[in-house]
C-alpha cells in the first residue's frame, strides 16, 4: 500500500494540470459559444480545403 | 358676436425637468449593503441631489445640480470601492468579462470539491481505529494542496467584498461567509502542520462552490434583463446621409436637415417624410410587428426601420430629444424606483447580519461548553445557512422582470410605482378621441360664415394646426397652405390660435358658441372674434374598444368614458356598447373633477387617454396610460406609455399588475420563512454544512426564479 504515498502527488499533478486548463479554456473564450464549431463543417467558408 | 374667451387656457409645453440627471451600472453591487453605502457616500456628495439605486440591474441614478460635475459623482462611488461603468454604453462588454471570471472561478472551485471529497473520503471510511498516522498525514496534505486554490482563488470575491463593507461601515452576507471559509480553511491548515485534530478542507470546498454556483446563476439572470435594456438605445445609426448626398453623424442632425432613407435602412432621425412612402416597420419603437404603411407628411421615428420604400425625411426634433432617446431614458429611470417598504427590509439586512455573527458565535461557545466535538462545524453551519439577501432581491428582481415583459408587450412602464398601482385600479376612466378612436380623424364638412372662401378657410386651418399635436391636425395633412402664422398658440384642450395676416385667429372650440349640427365633432374658425367657418369631423372607433370594454367588465373594474367631444352620436355610439358612463363635451377641468369626484368615493383610479388635453385628468388620477401619444409631454404626465394603438392589452395589464403583487408576497414569505426555519436548525445542529450552503444559494435562486414567472404577460 506504500505505493499510494506516489500515487497521491502523481494525482495532484493532474488536477493541477486540470485546473490549469479549465481557467485556460474559460479564458480563451471556450465556453461562449458551444454551437458554433459543430456548423462549421456545414458552413460556405471561402477558404476550402478543395482547389 | 361672440368672442374668443381663451384667457384663461395655458399654452402647451413640455416638462422638462430642471435638474440634470445621469445614471450608471456598477456591476460590484451584490446586496442592499452595497447599495445602502453608495447611497450613503453619494448623499454626502455636494453636488448630489437625490440618489436611487436598483439591486436587480446595479443601476446607479444620480440627480445633480445644474452645472454639477459627473466625474466627481463618478470618484465618489469608485472611492467606496466600486467600479463604474456609463449607463448608457451598452453593458454587454462588460458582461462577458465579469462572467469569464466567475466562471473560472466555479469551474476551480467544483473540480477542487471533488478531488477534496476524495481525499476527505478516506478518512470517513477508515475503520473505528483510524487510519495510520503516515496515510493521515497524507491525506491531510493533499487535500490542502487542493483546497488551497479554492480558499485563496474562488472565495477572493467573498473577501474583497466583505473588506469593503467592513470599510463603509455596511456589513453584507459576505463578511459572515468570508469568516466561515477563512477559519475553516486556517484551522484545517493549523491542523495539518501540527499533524492532529480535524481538518475541514471538504467544507471550505463546498462552501466555495454552492455559494460560487448561486452567484453565477444570479449573474446570467440579471445579465439577460440588463442585455434587453441596453438593446433600446442602440437602435439608432451612427450616420444618416442627407439629401445632398454628403454623410453626418446622427448626433450632428440639424432641424430642417433632409435625410435619404434607402430601402431596408434605418430612419437615423425623428422627423416627417417630404417624399416618398414605404412601409416603415415600428416594431424597435412599438412592439407591434405589422409595418405602418406612410407617406408624404407623415410623422416617422428615429430607430424604426424602412422596409421597402425611398424616402427622404425632414428632420423635426433635436437628436438628443428623439422619441426612441426619451423612451430609453424614462424607461431606465423606471427601473430605479424603490417602493416605500423596501427601505424597511434593507434595513432588516444591514441588523442581520451582525445578529449572525453574533449568533454563531453564542453557538459555537454554547456547543464547546457542553462537550460537544462539532462545536466549530456548528458554528459555521450558523454563519453560512441565513440568507437576508432573498429579501432584499425579493421586489428589485420581480419589478426588473416586469418591467421588462411589459416592455415587450408594447407598454413602457414611465413610473415604477406604475407596477404597484395597477393592482388596485377599482375605476377606469377612458378618454374617446383617440384612444378608444382611431385618432385618424377625417374632415367630413365645412361650413362657411360671413362670406370668406373655403380655399382661404381651409388654407388658414391647414396653418394653425401645423402646430398642433391633436388628431384634428391630421385631418389637414392633404392641404396645403402658404399661409404663415405669427405666434402660434397651442390651447390644450380647447384648440389653437395665432395671427395670420392681421388677423388674431382661433380654430377648436369656442365657448359660446353651438356646433351646428348634432352628430360629429365640430370646430369653430374666428377671427378677430368673428365666426369664420365651421369644420366637421368624423373619427371612427378602433375595433378594439368594445373587447376592451367586455374585458374591463369582467375584471371588476367600473368604467367612465370623458371626452371633450360634443357629438350625440358619440354618446349613442358609446352607450350603445355599455360601459356604464358616458361625459362629454369636458373640457380638461371637468375631466379632472370626475375623476377626483370618484377618488372622494373612495375609488382608485386608472386614466386612460392620448392627447395633451387628458394631462390634468391623468395628474390627478392615482395612474395613468397614454395611448400612443403623439407628445413627448404627454408621455412626461403618464405613468406608462402604450406605444402602439392595440388598447386591449390594457385589460391584460391590470391582471398581470395583481400577478405581480402575488409574486413579491410570495418571495417575501419565503424570504422569512426560510431564514425562521433554517436557523434553528442550524443552531440545534441538525445541519451540515454543505445542507447550510446549499440552503443559502438556492434561497435566493428560488426568489429570482419565482420572479422569472413574470416573464409570462399572460
Amino acid at each position: 500500500m506504500e505505493v499510494i504515498f506516489l500515487l497521491v502527488p502523481i494525482s495532484l499533478v493532474i488536477v493541477m494540470g486540470s485546473l490549469w486548463a479549465f481557467v485556460w479554456a474559460v479564458r480563451h473564450d471556450q465556453f461562449d459559444d458551444l454551437e458554433r464549431e459543430s456548423w462549421r463543417i456545414i458552413l460556405d467558408e471561402d477558404e476550402g480545403s478543395e482547389q | 358676436m361672440n368672442t374668443v374667451s381663451a384667457a384663461n387656457a395655458k399654452p402647451a409645453s413640455s416638462t422638462k425637468s430642471p435638474v440634470q440627471s445621469v445614471s450608471w451600472i456598477v456591476p460590484g453591487i451584490h446586496c442592499a449593503a452595497c447599495t445602502r453605502s453608495i447611497e450613503k457616500a453619494l448623499q454626502k456628495h455636494v453636488d448630489v441631489i437625490d440618489v436611487r439605486t436598483n439591486l436587480a440591474d446595479r443601476r446607479v441614478w444620480v440627480a445633480y445640480r445644474d452645472g454639477g460635475n459627473t466625474e466627481s459623482v463618478e470618484k465618489a462611488i469608485r472611492d467606496v470601492g466600486f467600479e463604474v461603468v456609463s449607463g448608457d454604453e451598452s453593458p454587454v462588454a462588460g458582461f462577458a468579462a465579469e462572467r469569464k471570471a466567475l466562471l473560472s472561478r466555479l469551474g476551480v472551485a467544483g473540480i477542487g470539491m471533488m478531488q477534496v471529497m476524495m481525499f476527505a473520503l478516506a478518512n470517513y471510511v477508515a475503520s473505528p481505529d483510524g487510519l495510520d498516522e503516515a496515510y493521515e498525514a497524507l491525506f491531510r496534505w493533499a487535500g490542502l494542496a487542493v483546497a488551497s486554490p479554492i480558499a485563496i482563488f474562488s472565495a477572493m470575491p467573498f473577501y474583497s467584498n466583505a473588506l469593503r463593507d467592513l470599510r463603509s461601515g455596511q456589513p453584507g452576507m459576505d463578511l459572515p461567509v468570508s469568516i466561515a471559509i477563512l477559519s475553516a480553511f486556517i484551522l484545517s491548515l493549523y491542523n495539518t502542520v501540527a499533524g492532529a485534530g480535524e481538518v475541514y478542507f471538504d467544507t471550505v470546498s463546498m462552501f466555495a462552490f454552492f455559494l460560487l454556483a448561486g452567484r453565477y446563476l444570479e449573474l446570467l439572470a440579471r445579465h439577460r434583463y440588463q442585455a434587453d435594456q441596453a438593446l433600446m438605445t442602440h437602435l439608432l445609426p451612427e450616420r444618416a446621409t442627407l439629401k445632398s448626398g454628403d454623410e453626418v453623424a446622427v448626433a450632428m442632425l440639424r432641424l430642417g436637415d433632409e435625410v435619404a432613407v434607402s430601402p431596408g435602412e434605418l430612419i437615423a432621425s425623428d422627423g416627417v417624410i417630404t417624399s416618398g412612402s414605404a412601409s416603415i416597420d415600428e416594431s424597435a419603437l412599438t412592439g407591434e410587428s405589422l409595418p405602418v404603411f406612410k407617406t408624404k407628411g407623415s410623422q416617422v421615428f428615429a430607430g424604426t426601420t424602412n422596409s421597402d420604400g425611398t424616402l427622404t425625411v425632414r428632420v423635426e426634433t433635436e437628436p438628443d430629444r428623439f422619441v426612441v432617446r426619451e423612451l430609453a431614458r424614462l424607461y431606465r429611470n423606471s427601473s430605479t424606483y424603490r417602493p416605500a417598504f423596501m427601505s424597511l427590509s434593507d434595513v432588516v439586512a444591514r441588523y442581520f447580519v451582525v445578529t449572525v455573527l453574533a449568533i454563531a458565535l453564542l453557538t459555537g461557545v454554547g456547543w464547546w461548553l457542553a462537550g460537544s466535538d462539532r462545536w466549530f462545524v456548528i458554528a459555521l453551519t450558523v454563519l453560512v445557512v441565513s440568507c437576508p439577501c432573498a429579501l432584499s432581491l425579493a421586489t428589485p428582481v420581480a419589478y426588473t422582470i416586469a418591467l421588462s415583459t411589459l416592455r415587450k408587450l408594447g407598454l413602457l412602464v414611465a413610473n415604477g410605482a406604475f407596477l404597484e398601482r395597477i393592482a388596485r385600479v377599482s375605476q377606469v376612466f377612458l378618454d374617446k378621441t383617440g384612444t378608444l378612436t382611431a385618432g385618424n380623424l377625417s374632415l367630413q364638412e365645412v361650413r362657411l360664415e360671413n362670406g370668406e372662401r373655403r380655399e382661404h378657410v381651409l388654407a388658414m386651418a391647414k396653418a394653425l394646426q401645423r402646430s398642433s399635436h391633436h388628431p384634428v391636425a391630421r385631418a389637414f395633412d392633404d392641404i396645403d397652405s402658404s399661409l404663415e402664422v405669427i405666434e402660434p398658440e397651442v390651447f390644450p384642450g380647447r384648440g389653437v390660435g395665432g395671427r395670420i395676416g392681421d388677423a388674431v385667429c382661433f380654430m377648436g372650440q369656442v365657448d359660446g358658441l353651438t356646433p351646428p349640427g348634432p352628430t360629429g365633432l365640430w370646430a369653430a374658425m374666428t377671427c378677430d372674434g368673428h365666426l369664420v367657418a365651421w369644420f366637421r369631423f368624423e373619427d371612427r372607433l378602433r375595433g378594439a374598444t368594445s373587447e376592451l370594454l367586455a374585458d374591463f367588465k369582467s375584471l371588476g373594474k367600473k368604467l367612465c368614458v370623458v371626452t371633450g367631444d360634443t357629438s350625440a352620436s358619440g354618446r349613442a355610439m358609446l352607450e350603445a356598447l355599455g360601459p356604464g358612463e358616458v361625459h362629454i363635451g369636458q373640457k380638461p377641468e371637468q375631466k379632472a373633477q370626475l375623476v377626483a369626484a370618484r377618488q372622494s368615493e373612495g375609488e382608485y383610479v386608472l386614466m386612460v387617454g392620448d392627447g395633451v388635453n387628458d394631462t390634468l385628468a391623468m395628474a390627478t388620477a392615482d395612474t395613468s396610460i397614454a395611448v400612443r401619444p403623439a407628445d413627448i409631454s404627454v408621455q412626461d404626465a403618464a405613468d406608462a406609455v402604450l406605444l402602439h394603438s392595440d388598447i386591449r392589452i390594457i385589460g391584460d395589464v391590470c391582471r398581470y399588475g395583481t400577478r405581480i403583487r402575488q409574486i413579491i408576497r410570495q418571495n417575501m414569505m419565503w424570504a422569512v420563512a426560510y431564514n425562521l426555519l433554517a436557523l434553528p436548525l442550524a443552531v440545534s445542529g441538525f445541519l451540515v454544512p454543505w445542507m447550510a450552503a446549499l440552503g443559502m444559494s438556492a434561497s435566493s435562486l428560488l426568489v429570482v426564479a419565482n420572479s422569472n414567472r413574470l416573464l409570462r404577460p399572460g
